[in-house]
């Protein structure tokens, strides 16, 4: 783990305000804020993908946003090629975002060659000249006909339209790329398109990837290694193999047995977990999962200890090592 | 499928849209049957129809610009495509509720949530405040939600996503549905609460050994759920029969792509088979195989000839002219 990694976020918090209402402000109630993200730190070297896996308001997504600068952080540090981000101007040559649903990000009134050329021309990529023909190039790196440079964004379907916002992405030939549910939105065969479509460009561009996505199997598909977000913070993060085949986790365990496992039987079982996911306004003391774990017992109202399970492999719970294989 | 007649059974059911670019055949002479007390999946992607049949079954598409016709909607020994609107109304609230995939559109955020649950049983059954309170009380502690006796009068927006499904759930076991159509109940749900949402209902059906038809995207949850299988593809279905037999040894290239291109969790991490291209634009369907131009193994003949279920074994039955070559597919992708 010497070379520098190409993305090191280091105890990054995020916080959002809850706005105060009338009765807050006459009772004198602290102004109260939602803690999104507390203290996560991993890093990602050059050509590694990470997996940044989990369920709805576990973070994933505003700590993809904050290494775009898109949320600030309260505190931590997130760092580029060995340097703090500080200014982003010259960032963005270097990194990119990938959103879930490119309809929304993608410029409704310009044509996909149009919204290309807009980022080729701003950031000087090529000459005034040959912009038509880098369009072309873009377009036929991510799978598309050259004519849909003509076309619009109403007019492209689900998977064309996560193919030009990667094209767009692409356009300022990147290192890194943050891409935050990139197929979430799209039906199975289209999605499997995109994923091989987005192995073959890291492998021919050798771009380095922070992915994010509430889907183990695709996580898994994609990522070389994997964090697991719970209310905010990692739970357990690894080599994506050892989370897969030995994690150590209560929560990554949950998750892996939720997913259905095409048995073909029809299910007789109990769920994996009871109640829901708690409220970031109101997460427990201790380890956050407990009161959906379980493994749960006294102990784990106290802050659960950060072990080091294997090679690269942590998981932040007190019982992380029980009933482990003995290798 | 069984010797006695199925709970219901569909037969030749076409839905039209007239649009300004032309005719949209969304359901394309569909026949099934799903018996009492077995889940019938029905699998898709966007736009194959699975959503429009459930609304075609329960008249609730508006016309125009819909056109439904079918040969036969029998029901419980009724016919629903002869029922009178009335009666509709009268089935649709007794004997075959559904479950939509977003809670939050099918709950009024500005009622309590016990007086939507019980509104069924006032209006169809006549049932007092009192009575219908208590009834809701009832079903929602039997869809797990934690003490119902308070929870009875929330809102919507208190309840989280999960809570919201049950409650939803709630509203259509209320009146003890002998049919539950669910349209992609799960899909809007985070993978632990899905894994609840599915576990509650099929606990429910063998409690109360009704009917479900389960309409999904997603291959694996199908397979947990599902007796029967109908696969659908740009409103035609291309592929049905058996749950273990549609996953084991599909007989449509297009039941082969889907099952090839899901990444999974559980065993070896291969390369995905992706289908190439796209769904077809259902206002420009020609007369062959919908299929024909994203299939690997199609022939000049697929393209021309119309299309029709043919069996294959037992109740398994395909849409495709050549099912043997769809053992092809798999040794293609080896070699």
């Amino acid at each position: 783990m010497s070379p520098i990694p190409t993305l090191a976020v280091d105890d990054v918090v995020v916080e959002f305000a809850k706005p105060r209402s009338l009765t807050d402000v006459m009772t004198g109630a602290r102004p109260r804020a939602v803690r999104a993200v507390d203290g996560v730190s991993f890093a990602v070297y050059p050509g590694e993908t990470l997996g940044l896996v989990g369920e709805s308001g576990s973070g994933k997504s505003t700590i993809g946003r904050a290494i775009l600068g898109l949320n600030r952080p309260v505190r931590g540090t997130i760092s580029f090629e060995g340097e703090p981000i500080v200014a982003r101007d010259k960032l963005r040559r270097r990194l990119q975002m990938v959103f879930q649903d490119p309809y929304s990000s993608l410029n409704p009134r310009l044509t996909i060659g149009a919204a290309i050329a807009e980022v080729l021309s701003f950031h000087k990529i090529v000459a005034k000249a040959e912009v038509p023909q880098e369009v072309r190039r873009l377009l036929s790196l991510v799978g598309l006909p050259g004519a849909m440079a003509e076309r619009r964004p109403r007019e492209l379907s689900g998977g064309q339209r996560q193919r030009a916002g990667l094209a767009r992405a692409l356009a300022v030939r990147p290192v890194f790329l943050v891409l935050d549910e990139p197929v979430a939105a799209l039906d199975v065969s289209i999605q499997a398109q995109i994923l091989n479509l987005l192995s073959d460009l890291r492998q021919e561009l050798g771009l380095t990837m922070l992915f994010i996505a509430h889907e183990l199997g695709v996580v898994r598909h994609m990522s070389d290694h994997i964090a697991v977000m719970y209310l905010g913070q990692i739970m357990e993060t690894g080599p994506a193999k050892a989370i897969f085949e030995d994690p150590r986790h209560p929560y990554t365990r949950a998750l892996l047995s939720a997913v259905p496992k095409m048995e073909l039987t029809k299910r007789q079982r109990q769920p994996v977990t009871q109640g829901d996911i708690p409220s970031p306004l109101n997460i427990p003391t201790g380890c956050r999962f407990r009161t959906r774990c379980a493994m749960a017992q006294e102990i784990c109202k106290t802050e659960p200890p950060q072990m080091t399970v294997g090679e690269g492999h942590m998981s932040r719970c007190h019982f992380s090592l029980q009933g482990r294989r003995e290798p | 499928m069984t010797s006695a007649s199925p709970l219901l059974s569909v037969s030749g059911l076409t839905v039209e849209f007239k649009t300004k670019r032309g005719t949209v055949i969304a359901n394309n002479a569909l026949s099934l049957t799903v018996d009492a007390g077995a889940t019938l999946g029905i699998v898709g992607e966007s736009g194959s129809g699975k959503s429009v049949l459930c609304r075609a079954l329960l008249g609730l598409l508006p016309s125009p610009p819909a056109h439904v016709h079918a040969r036969e909607i029998r029901f419980a020994g009724r016919d629903l495509a002869s029922a009178s609107a009335h009666d509709l109304r009268q089935v649709r609230g007794q004997d075959i509720a559904m479950v939509f995939q977003n809670p939050m559109s099918s709950l009024n955020p500005v009622w309590p949530i016990g007086d939507q649950i019980a509104e069924g049983l006032r209006v169809h059954r006549g049932f007092s405040r009192a009575q219908s309170r208590k009834a809701a009380i009832a079903v929602l502690k039997r869809v797990g939600i934690a003490s119902p006796e308070i929870r009875v009068d929330d809102y919507p927006y208190q309840w989280s996503g999960g809570m919201m499904q049950r409650a939803v759930i709630a509203m259509a076991m209320v009146s003890e549905p002998k049919l539950l159509l669910a349209d992609e109940p799960t899909t809007a749900l985070d993978v632990t609460i899905q894994d609840q949402i599915l576990s509650l209902l099929m606990e429910l059906q063998r409690q109360t050994g009704m009917a479900i038809i389960l309409v999904s995207h997603d291959m694996s949850v199908i397979s947990e759920t599902c007796d029967h299988v109908a696969v659908m593809y740009a409103g035609h279905i291309v592929e049905t029969g058996r749950t273990a037999d549609i996953f084991r040894r599909p007989a449509h290239p297009y039941t082969h792509g889907l099952l090839r291109s899901i990444p999974h969790v559980h065993g070896k991490a291969t390369r995905l088979a992706s289908i190439p291209g796209q769904p077809p634009d259902l206002a420009g369907l020609g007369l062959g195989c919908p299929f024909a131009e994203r299939c690997a193994v199609a022939s000049a003949e697929c393209r021309e000839r119309p299309i029709a279920l043919a069996p294959v074994q037992g109740d398994h039955q395909t849409a495709c002219f050549f099912p043997e070559r769809v053992q092809e597919l798999d040794r293609k992708r080896a070699s």
